[in-house]
């Protein structure tokens, strides 16, 4: 009886792993607009690709798109410069989260001209029967992170 | 070992292969020793040991935990499966296919009925946006519409007007850009699309959790995921998540009196699949 019960455990334990790992995405898309396509929750093509994540960087209220990940998109300057970018960039589209986008400029952005980051989505809308883009997060701390950064110098020992 | 439960198994290794070669982005040196094990657990020594598919699961993990937020999901179905591989090992092969096909039926319940919760709480997909989407931008079903020039024609527009409105100055004065209203008939396929696809899926979870207890239920259960299959492999280059499905619908036929015609369409299509998937790579 206890064998049956032990084969039992093990035929069902990944089907049980597989409804834990669902559920946490399931509620991180909900609770932090994680990407459907990411994170083990088999919500793949439920939404556009989070390719379709556009990333805006401000100088003043000069706008420019840092990365497109389609061809035949050519990137300038300024370009993501952190270890992977790609695989940053990748991480940003799926998890569009504000502390996201925060520790991707802090990592990623270095050039201080740089007034704001902001993260746009591109979807198509069937009753309005066109493509549109919204806004889903921003970020325009310059002047906090220079005083940050003015903290930790004086931190230092 | 040419037992059937043996050529399972090598055929997962296969499927394994054609994952590492389909994962370009991960380090070369996990998809060496992936390949390398994959290729070294077909051997008779090593296929009947339960170490070596926990080595190989630990291993499909890795992947996932290397870039956790870019890992697709068939990564984490081949790592359930390795898993389930190596926990129902047993040495008594009858009872080990039994428990196996167990663990597969119950992933594919898992898998499909997940899939189809996500889509019913997605609000892009059930109003049929997102497949309209995909249609218009002849993301769906590249091998027929083509060959259709008028088809053709109408995608290569709305492909334009996609292109054009990613790129634009100032995402701030260009919130919305219309599609062209002839092609408005496609907004009618994507809904219809849209509840053919959650329907199907639901009806492949909940068949395949009823062919548990209910032989019926079981064969359409198996000839509804070899429709869904063939579908998808004309439809949209997914092939390793395919090959992948398609194993464990031919591993839910181990310990069970199944049709071999079944058994033998899983191959078939599981084969096409994969060999599509490496063609793919190499050209």
């Amino acid at each position: 009886m206890m064998t049956d019960r032990y084969r039992r455990v093990r035929y069902l334990l990944p089907l049980v792993v597989m409804l834990v790992i669902a559920s946490i995405q399931i509620a991180r898309v909900h609770l932090y607009g994680q990407t459907r396509w990411r994170g083990g929750g088999f919500g793949m093509y439920t939404e556009l690709h989070p390719n379709h994540i556009e990333i805006w960087v401000y100088r003043g209220d000069k706008p420019r798109q840092l990365d497109r990940a389609h061809i035949p998109f050519a990137p300038q300057p300024p370009l993501a410069s952190c270890k992977d970018p790609d695989e940053r960039l990748r991480e940003l589209r799926a998890l569009p989260t504000k502390a996201s986008l925060d520790a991707f400029w802090a990592d990623c952005l270095p050039d201080p001209t740089i007034t704001r980051v902001e993260l746009w989505r591109r979807r198509f809308d069937i009753e309005r029967w066109a493509m549109v883009r919204s806004r889903v997060r921003s970020s325009e701390h310059a002047a906090s992170r220079s005083a940050g950064d003015s903290q930790r110098e004086e931190d230092a020992p | 070992m040419s037992t059937p439960q043996a050529w399972t198994l090598r055929a997962f290794c296969a499927v394994l292969l054609v994952f590492v070669a389909s994962t370009a982005r991960h380090p070369a040196a996990w998809r060496i020793a992936m390949a390398s094990g994959a290729i070294l657990a077909m051997t008779p020594w090593l296929i009947s040991r339960r170490l070596t598919w926990w080595i190989l699961a630990a291993s499909v993990s890795a992947a996932i935990l290397l870039s956790p937020l870019s890992a697709a999901n068939h990564h984490y179905l081949l790592f359930y499966l390795t898993a389930a591989i190596a926990l129902t090992w047993s040495d008594d092969q009858e009872q080990w296919s039994t428990d196996l096909g167990r663990a597969s039926r119950g992933l594919m319940v898992g898998v499909m009925g997940i899939a189809t919760l996500q889509k019913l709480l997605s609000p892009d997909f059930m109003d049929g946006s997102f497949l309209t989407f995909l249609l218009l931008d002849g993301g769906l079903g590249e091998v027929f519409w083509q060959r259709i020039p008028a088809l053709e024609a109408a995608i290569s527009s709305a492909q334009d007007l996609f292109t054009r409105f990613a790129d634009p100055i100032d995402p701030r004065r260009a919130t919305a850009r219309a599609a062209p209203a002839r092609l408005m008939v496609m907004g009618t396929f994507g809904v219809m699309l849209t509840w053919l696809v959650v329907l199907g899926e639901g009806v492949i979870a909940l068949l395949f959790g009823l062919g548990a207890r209910f032989k019926k239920a079981d064969i359409a259960a198996h000839v509804a995921l070899l429709c869904f299959g063939a579908g998808l492999l004309f439809m949209r280059a997914e092939h390793v998540f395919l090959t992948t499905l398609l194993w464990s619908g031919a591993a839910m036929c181990l310990g069970r009196e199944t049709p071999t015609l079944l058994w033998k369409v899983y191959v078939g299509l599981g084969s096409i699949a994969a060999l599509v998937a490496l063609a793919r790579v190499i050209l």
